[in-house]
């Protein structure tokens, strides 16, 4: 028998489909742009249906599909974008000190997303597939194809940035304040910041 | 002097704090990293905070939902596309573009060479 047609689409659809919402809910944050987002889980779902005969069942599905979406948004941007990613080595002010500021008690979801999207690309992807997605190092090391040492310091880097845009953000409506509509929203944010 | 050993000595641990939340120390580690914070109010509060941070971000994050019609955009078009060798494998159209491209190959060369000997015996 021919690879390709022992797995049928229900088994397809069985194991994939149920794995959308999170890779939209990424992709939406990966490339700031929600149609942009519904094409690439279109276009990564359509590579798993072509390559659905190497997909071993019983071997992790949402690890597979994540690969291959995180490889489709790399593609996006080399199409789109010249996009520039931060040398690792190179960190900038606010990362050197060592002050680590509280985070909030009251902030909307806005603010968080907006402070999300305020991090540089490679940062926030780690950040979204450790944080949200909860991956382990070695698979967020397997979809970038970086290594697990990188995954780390990019983790480290990019929730502290993260941590300082939000303490940014509280000290503009002050610690535990909790404002109508997000800052980020008003355009306050990046000032703050 | 004191004051100084006492925060490098938070720093080591609070440099563990993010491989703790993410379940990625050995058990071991845990143990230790977990006993520093019971006995330090000051790493407590960042561990707090940092592990706060994970869930305002994950509440944040599941907030969006993916619209129905991108399910069922996806279903339309796995229904038009069925799954097989060929049509799923580029190696597959690869390899036999190339034997075509071979006999094809192979058949001209073949027929210029019935033409060339043709000739030579009319010649």
């Amino acid at each position: 028998m021919l690879p390709g047609i022992k797995n049928e689409e229900r088994d397809f659809e069985t194991v994939a489909l149920p794995h959308m919402n999170d890779l939209y809910r990424t992709a939406v944050h990966l490339v700031r742009d929600r149609t942009a987002a519904q094409d690439l889980v279109q276009e990564a779902y359509l590579q798993a249906w072509k390559a659905f005969y190497r997909f071993e069942a019983g071997t992790n599905c949402r690890a597979w599909m994540f690969k291959i979406l995180i490889n489709e948004v790399r593609h996006y941007r080399r199409r789109w974008f010249n996009t520039k990613t931060v040398p690792e080595r190179e960190q900038s002010f606010e990362e050197t000190l060592k002050f680590e500021p509280p985070v909030p008690q009251h902030i909307q979801d806005e603010d968080v997303l907006g402070a999300l999207d305020s991090i540089p690309e490679d940062f926030r992807e780690v950040v979204l597939l450790a944080d949200v997605q909860e991956f382990s190092y070695r698979e967020i090391a397997e979809m970038t194809r970086v290594p697990v040492g990188t995954v780390m310091s990019r983790l480290s880097r990019g929730r502290k940035l993260l941590r300082l845009k939000l303490a940014g953000y509280a000290s503009l409506c002050g610690v535990g304040g909790k404002l109508k509509g997000g800052a980020y929203e008003r355009g306050e944010y990046q000032r703050a910041v | 002097m004191n004051v100084v050993s006492i925060s490098e000595r938070c720093e080591h641990y609070r440099q563990h704090f993010d491989a703790y939340l993410d379940n990625e120390l050995p058990a071991v580690s845990r143990h230790v990293v977990l006993l520093h914070v019971c006995s330090c109010g000051d790493c407590a509060g960042i561990l707090d905070g940092r592990s706060r941070m994970k869930q305002l971000l994950r509440n944040a994050v599941a907030s969006e939902e993916s619209p129905d019609e991108l399910v069922n955009a996806l279903r339309i078009r796995f229904r038009s596309k069925q799954p097989g060798f060929f049509t799923h494998n580029t190696a597959g159209w690869m390899v036999a573009a190339a034997a075509v491209l071979i006999s094809a190959t192979g058949i001209i060369q073949a027929s210029s060479n019935l033409a060339l000997a043709s000739l030579s015996f009319r010649l």
